[in-house]
């Protein structure tokens, strides 16, 4: 039977050959079986070897044109895709972009994603708590005047803006008539606020009709609590804690308030991650929210052609999108950029300065019906002396 | 109420960053043969970035867990965001915006 | 020996091949006819007399 630590060192001894991760499950089985079959030295060396062997030879060759893979992978399921904006995915009442649309989004970096949704984990002590998950709800949840209110309207005979509060809808947002008030006088325009029983009047000084109709509409979509941009917020119990949804997201100003777990919160929106949370987080999010997308449309496609994906849209340090603004757009061949879009402008203005094109990539040499520098084509012979 | 901590790296999509030094740099450019400016970049004004108080010029060592190989390295260098600007207007300018035909 | 990817072969094994068919001298014992199956036998014995180019 073959000493551990003949094992520990012969794996050692290998260690630049193969990854951390590998290692540490080798070590693993080779204790294993070396305690069920009493393996000699030399069966573990050559366990070891034929790894190594299996490894290298799962590793992709230099020249093998990994992109154009991973686009033809992404390319055919997605003419399976249904091509439906909206689906309910895992809550009810909260719409997500799903499918073909969906990807099409993320591929092209929008910077206002129809759909934005986070996801709000609580912290560990409050997880199972419902009262609490309201609670945070009210917080984050975006209340305007309009929605705590019966009725809006316009006394052009006062020239003001009468408001009929709901009382019952007050104390569920937990706001006091006093609250409101301070509120809207945070609002430009307002000279004075009068309450009488549960009526608001608001007076906007000297003002024409129209000015005032303007005002009406302001006063309507101003936010008296919540965070920006968050419309609706979601309870739903996910195994045995409570996780809320949001419509709308700010992820930053999010994690300020107490009781949410910052470790396991995430939105949807790449762009928002990238500001938030780092080039590489949104990297991540590119990654995950192309898997989801996939995967809810019982698709699968190897995790390894959307990380290269999600790769080369960070590789900048920031977002870009796939597309005659992003990768496309920056290629350094001329033809290579004809040959994508508008490719009149390319044209002109490369024969303007006149550039020149070096016939490196891929595309020009398709285009001029040369060996294209990929695989095979890339290798240069010589004769050995 | 308390001021709440928020610390972004605690967050499971940020993987850890680590700023090599000197050494470790040109140790990394040797071993893959290559200068700097073929590495990924990262910008200096990114939230990570600013946290661990990574300079233009330094290369930072990134441990990504997601991984189907277990662990992956992964190195960005660090740009500053005027030289990132520069760069873009030398590409962007006089592209005449038109609606790409469906071919 | 270079440790040659899977292109490098294919292309060393290609020209040597072209080379046998236009009547180059073969450099081992073998039975078969076809140049290609003589280039392959050549490349795993390691005596063809051409190698890459890597910059």
């Amino acid at each position: 039977m073959a000493d551990l630590t003949y094992i520990d060192t012969q794996i050692e001894k290998n260690g630049d050959k193969l990854t951390e991760h590998i290692l540490g499950q080798l070590k693993e089985k080779l204790y294993f079986a070396n305690e069920k079959y009493n393996l000699s030295n030399d069966e573990v060396v050559s366990i070891i070897e034929e790894c190594i062997k299996a490894y290298e030879k799962s590793l992709v060759d230099p020249g093998e044109a990994v992109g154009t893979v991973a686009a033809q992978s992404l390319g055919e399921p997605g003419t399976q895709m249904t091509l439906n904006t909206f689906h309910y995915a895992g809550v009810a009442d909260i719409n997500v972009t799903l499918g073909l649309p969906r990807i099409i989004e993320i591929v092209d970096a929008r910077k206002d994603p129809n759909t934005p949704v986070m996801r709000i984990y609580l912290d560990e002590d409050i997880r199972e708590s419902r009262e609490k998950a309201e609670e945070i709800v009210k917080e984050i949840e975006g209340t305007t005047i309009e929605s705590i209110s019966k009725s809006m309207k316009i006394d052009v005979i006062n020239m003001s803006i009468v408001v009929e509060l709901d009382t019952y809808k007050m104390q569920k947002q937990g706001l006091t008539l006093d609250d409101i008030k301070e509120k809207l006088y945070k609002l430009k325009k307002v000279e004075s606020i009068e309450d009488e029983d549960n009526f608001l009047t608001l007076k906007a000084g000297d003002v024409s009709l129209m000015e005032l109709r303007k005002f009406f509409n302001r006063v309507k979509s101003h936010q008296l609590k919540g965070i920006k941009n968050v419309k609706r917020a979601l309870i739903k119990k996910e195994a045995e804690e409570y996780v809320i949804y949001t419509e709308g997201s700010n992820l930053g100003e999010a994690f300020k308030i107490p009781g949410v777990d910052i470790t396991r919160s995430i939105s949807n929106d790449i762009n928002e991650i990238q500001r938030v949370l780092g080039i590489e987080a949104a990297r991540r999010a590119i990654v995950d929210e192309i898997r989801k997308t996939l995967e809810e449309q019982g698709l699968d496609v190897d995790i390894r052609h959307i990380m290269l994906l999600a790769d080369l849209m960070t590789m900048e340090g920031e977002i870009k999108q796939i597309g005659r603004h992003g990768i496309s757009g920056e290629k350094s061949s001329i033809l290579a950029r004809a040959s994508f879009e508008v490719t009149t402008n390319h044209l002109m203005k490369a024969a303007k300065f006149g550039e020149i094109d070096s016939l490196s990539g891929v595309t020009e040499n398709v285009i001029i019906g040369q060996p294209i520098p990929m695989g095979t084509g890339n290798v240069k012979l010589i004769m050995k002396k | 109420m308390t001021k709440k901590k928020i610390n972004i790296l605690d967050n499971e999509f940020v993987p850890e960053h680590t700023i090599l030094t000197e050494e470790e740099s040109n140790e990394l450019l040797q071993k893959f043969n290559i200068t700097y400016d073929k590495l990924p970049l990262i910008l200096e004004t990114d939230p990570v970035v600013k946290i661990i108080g990574a300079k233009y010029g330094d290369i930072i060592k990134i441990v990504r867990s997601d991984s189907p190989a277990g662990k992956s390295v992964f190195y960005r260098y660090v740009i500053g965001e005027d030289a990132k600007q520069g760069l873009e207007e030398d590409l962007v300018d006089e592209i005449v915006e038109e609606e790409p035909t469906e071919e | 020996m270079l440790n040659y990817t899977k292109y490098e072969k294919v292309r060393i094994i290609g020209a040597r091949a072209l080379q046998i068919s236009l009547g180059a001298p073969i450099l081992i014992e073998t039975s078969t006819l076809d140049p290609i199956r003589i280039a392959q036998e050549e490349m795993k014995k390691e005596v063809i007399p051409i190698t890459v180019i890597r910059d």
